[in-house]
């Protein structure tokens, strides 16, 4: 009872959350004159003789509180808008863009957090020594990376000299294949649906291609979770019921595995949530240099060319994103850790 | 310690070598291999902006319209006042006034209809009656109604009869009644463009389109909509050589070959456009062989350079033209003149009214410059606004160049020798990512510093500031009316360029000259000689009269200095050894070319 009435708390909650991202956001669109905000419609100089006629039809010259009111009164009605950059509406761009971006979290997420704890584990374990050394390294090495250096590297690396591995989604002949009725895309997640339409070419075709995005996001996200965990683990190494467990004869790896580890994996699990939001929120970057068009990439495009309503639409997303990421992480403490208690923060 | 530096000396040794794996470049010199036999693949950046013909007025959904549907006529090969049937079998022009076109028959649309002379009165009836803000159908309202739109300060100014009258179905034919004796060569080429596209009048109507009920009021709900009210935004039904497949904007495009085109076989099973515009998945798309066709920056000529499974064809005049614009009507307001006074910090808003001041800068270009080291030889010079391909082109036209003695002469007797002895202050500005014209910025720059360098011992007497701004600002800076409607804008000078609607000189000549032109307008340019000299040459039949009009026009920019007119760039087109038949007309859209007469071939 208790923790549903935190759950409709935090919903309620995201209503002003709403409210003040998407009014910030049309705020500052606010600040560029209605020309500029016209120029996502203009493709060639020949168009300005018609700017004043653009500007009128889409009220960009009409105050601020009009604009907003106006576009509050249609999201209301269900009707995110038009986004230009890609043309369909943004609620469909959302719906049509996420799978790519979901599908690059759901390869990358357990990756990173898998490989964080182990080589996290790993250097607390032997602190000081040269696997601890060695990790550090890699994981600041990892961490400075640019993603868009380390992806252009691996592209010409594993697609220029070794052509074994691909930029985008998909090669051109499963394109037409997975565009074609003979298969249907129940989820728009290569990966998932060829496996529900039973077709191992495109499985694999897609495997092949989202190796490296998956890499990329790896490699730079990897060292932030092994730091983490590293510093965790260090903490807990440190109690005395580890003290306890070495001095009743327990065998190192249990002491490590079993009685430290499980206490050290707190911090990491919020962090790990807020990671998957992140990566589902968008991979801008990868997405954009591999050719992995989701999420992040139409955000990104939408930004740079000033589609209002595209960007008001993903600021909505991403912050319905992370309220419940941080409701879904919060009820996971109370699984993980039975010192919390949700309700308390209730009463 | 010791395993500590080794760890670390691997760690740096294991950078050191991906970075330099990765800076080498790639690709390797094995050679192009021969992959996706019968599809067409091209790279390119940007996207397109609506498949509907009568809506896109860029050059990305042009091309792709002009895959999808046909036009009633088509250019001759490379030629662009030459026509071979295309929709219309033949056609005769009745008066100066009337043309009328014989419909092909048998043709069939990708859904299976046959085209009927009724298709074609509806589509050019539905661009008309859609004639969106900011979109082409100016060129079809302009000869058929006398307008320039439907509408005037948001109110519909035509009737449903005008619209009706202006294009008649007899029989087989299908008459244009024009409005004004417009030249039939521009309205030929103008039926030529995408946007004189023909579409399928039963498909459109069932699927919600305009009903082609021009009698009562409803036609007007029609005009101009949103992009995504028009079923034909993501849908097509052509008679074109290949039909949609799919279109993900931003992502691709995958056109499928048209089984039962009218024109025979066609070259491709698969025409796919990708949109990607990171330079470097481009490149090893081309040298893999995933794409046959990419675009290539000019920055990026050198890394293309001996391999020998590509072909380049280079030196292709664009129709296009790039100048800087003198603003002889700056707004007093302005933050890019400095004091907005002649004291040295700056300069009046009529600054550039002074003749002396214009040919001064004329003479202060460094021309060869701009053209060798930003253009890097990709460009031809120009002395007035008529380029290279258009009817009354002059390759032996005035042209500036640099001259120092002579800028300083001019320099000297502008404003009353006020100019050189105070000096100036203002502030230029480019688009942000566009080379070419901050060279042309850097290149007054440098001229004027040197010069108060040498004759003031002061680099700042002559101070010209250069400020990036991005393209949307720099738009709204160009383009601004105030409050009264006029055309006061903030800049002092701007450099911007301009791609033909229909190749014909009076589209060049208006946006540079004319005082209601797209851009003199906005420079404050206005000279009635002029006007009436451009008008007289745009409603003449005879060629001769034409030529001579345009080379005075262009002598008159020469002698008037109304900009400094700069380059026509010269194309370049990048293709694997496998495409054959490429051939070069400036009115195609898009770079890959006559794709329905090229093909593809491994030997």
């Amino acid at each position: 009872m208790e923790l549903r009435a935190y759950i409709i708390r935090r919903l309620l909650l995201l209503i002003p959350v709403l409210l003040g991202v998407t009014f910030l956001i049309f705020g500052i669109t606010m600040l560029f004159t209605p020309t500029q905000r016209a120029s996502l419609y203009v493709s060639s100089p020949q168009q300005m003789r018609d700017l004043p006629a653009i500007i009128e039809k889409y009220g960009l010259d009409k105050p601020f509180f009009v604009q907003y009111g106006t576009w509050i009164g249609q999201v209301l009605r269900g009707n995110l808008g038009w986004s230009n950059v890609v043309s369909m509406p943004v609620g469909e761009a959302i719906v049509h863009y996420l799978p790519a971006t979901l599908e690059l979290a759901i390869f990358a997420t357990p990756l990173i957090i898998l490989i964080g704890i182990f080589m996290g584990t790993k250097a607390a374990a032997h602190k000081d020594r040269p696997v601890d050394h060695g990790t550090r390294i890699l994981a600041i090495v990892g961490w400075s990376l640019p993603t868009f250096w380390l992806g252009l590297i691996l592209i010409m690396i594993f697609y220029g000299y070794l052509k074994i591995l691909e930029p985008e989604r998909l090669s051109v002949e499963m394109e037409i294949l997975v565009n074609s009725a003979a298969f249907i895309r129940y989820t728009r997640i290569n990966t998932i649906d060829a496996i529900l339409n039973l077709n191992g070419p495109v499985l694999l075709d897609a495997l092949r291609h989202i190796v490296l995005p998956v890499v990329t996001l790896s490699v730079v996200n990897i060292a932030f979770i092994m730091r983490l965990m590293r510093s965790s683990m260090l903490e807990s190494l440190g109690k005395g019921y580890i003290l306890t467990a070495r001095a009743k004869g327990l065998r190192e790896n249990v002491v490590i595995n079993k009685h430290a580890r499980r206490n050290a994996l707190i911090p990491v699990i919020t962090v790990s949530g807020y990671l998957f939001a992140g990566l589902a929120g968008g991979a801008v970057i990868t997405e954009s240099i591999f050719g992995y068009k989701g999420i992040g990439w139409w955000a990104w495009q939408s930004a740079v060319r000033l589609d209002i309503p595209s960007v008001l639409g993903f600021a909505l997303f991403s912050a319905v994103l992370f309220v419940l990421t941080n409701l879904v992480v919060d009820i996971l403490y109370t699984r993980v850790d039975p010192r919390v208690r949700l309700g308390a923060a209730v009463q | 310690m010791a395993r500590k530096l080794l760890v670390s000396i691997v760690a740096v040794v294991g950078i050191i070598a991906l970075v330099v794996t990765g800076c080498t470049g790639g690709g390797g010199g094995e050679g192009i291999p021969y992959k996706n036999d019968g599809k067409f693949i091209q790279m390119t950046i940007g996207d397109l902006d609506s498949l509907d013909p009568a809506w896109g007025y860029d050059t990305a959904s042009g091309e792709q319209v002009q895959y999808m549907y046909d036009t009633l006529l088509f250019y001759d090969g490379e030629s662009t006042t030459e026509f071979v049937p295309a929709l219309a079998t033949e056609w005769t022009v009745v008066n100066a006034t009337q043309i009328k076109f014989k419909i092909r028959e048998n043709v069939k649309f990708h859904g299976g209809q046959t085209l009927t002379p009724e298709d074609v009165e509806y589509s050019f009836e539905r661009a008309i009656v859609q004639n969106r803000a900011g979109g082409p159908t100016w060129m079809l309202c302009l000869p058929l109604l006398g307008k320039m739109g439907t509408r005037k300060s948001g109110s519909i100014v035509v009737t449903g009869e005008q619209i009706d009258n202006a294009i008649e179905v007899e029989g087989q034919w299908v008459v244009f009644n024009l409005a004004i004796e417009f030249p039939m060569i521009q309205w030929k080429q103008i039926l030529t463009q995408p946007w004189a596209s023909i579409v399928c009048k039963s498909w459109c109507v069932a699927n919600g389109e305009w009903d082609g009920d021009l009698t009562g009021e409803g036609w007007k709900a029609y005009n101009n909509p949103d992009k995504e009210d028009s079923y034909l935004y993501n849908h097509a039904n052509g008679t074109g050589p290949w039909k949609l497949s799919s279109w993900e904007a931003g992502k691709q495009i995958m056109l499928e070959k048209h089984t039962n085109y009218w024109g025979g076989s066609v070259p491709f099973d698969w025409v796919i456009t990708k949109w990607e515009n990171e330079w470097n998945k481009r490149k090893q798309a081309l040298l893999n062989g995933d794409a046959d066709h990419v675009y290539v920056p000019r920055m990026y000529i050198g890394q293309l350079e001996g391999i020998a499974d590509l072909q380049v064809k280079t030196g292709l005049p664009e129709l296009a033209l790039d100048a800087f614009f003198f603003n002889m009507l700056i707004d007093p307001e302005s933050t890019y003149i400095g004091s907005g006074t002649l004291d040295g910090n700056g300069i009046p808003p009529n600054f550039f009214t002074d003749l002396d001041v214009r040919k001064a800068f004329c003479y202060a270009f460094d021309y060869k410059t701009l053209l060798e080291d930003a253009l890097m030889g990709e460009g031809k010079q120009m002395g007035g606004p008529i380029v290279d391909g258009l009817l009354g082109y002059n390759p032996d036209s005035s042209k500036y160049t640099q001259n120092k003695e002579l800028a300083v002469a001019h320099l000297q007797a502008a404003w009353d020798g006020e100019v050189w002895e105070k000096g100036f202050k203002f502030t230029v500005t480019y688009n942000t990512g566009n080379e070419v014209r901050k060279t042309g910025c850097e290149i007054l720059q440098e001229f004027f510093a040197d010069l108060g360098d040498e004759y003031f011992e002061d680099s700042l007497h002559f101070r010209i500031l250069i400020q990036a701004v991005s393209w949307p600002t720099f738009l709204d800076l160009i383009f601004t009316e105030d409050e009264e409607g006029t055309h006061r804008g903030p800049l002092p000078m701007f450099m911007i360029g301009w791609q033909a609607d229909y190749p014909d000189p009076d589209n060049f000549a208006t946006p540079f000259m004319a005082s209601d032109g797209d851009f003199a307008y906005y420079a404050g340019y206005s000279n009635e000689y002029v006007d009436g000299l451009i008008e007289t040459a745009r409603f003449s039949t005879n060629d001769e009269e034409r030529v001579a009009i345009y080379h005075e026009l262009e002598q008159i920019y020469y002698d008037d200095a109304v900009g400094i007119m700069l380059f026509q760039p010269l194309g370049r087109r990048y293709f694997t050894k496998y495409i054959n038949g490429f051939y070069f007309n400036p009115t195609i859209p898009g770079t890959p070319g006559p794709l329905w007469d090229m093909s593809k071939s491994e030997s």
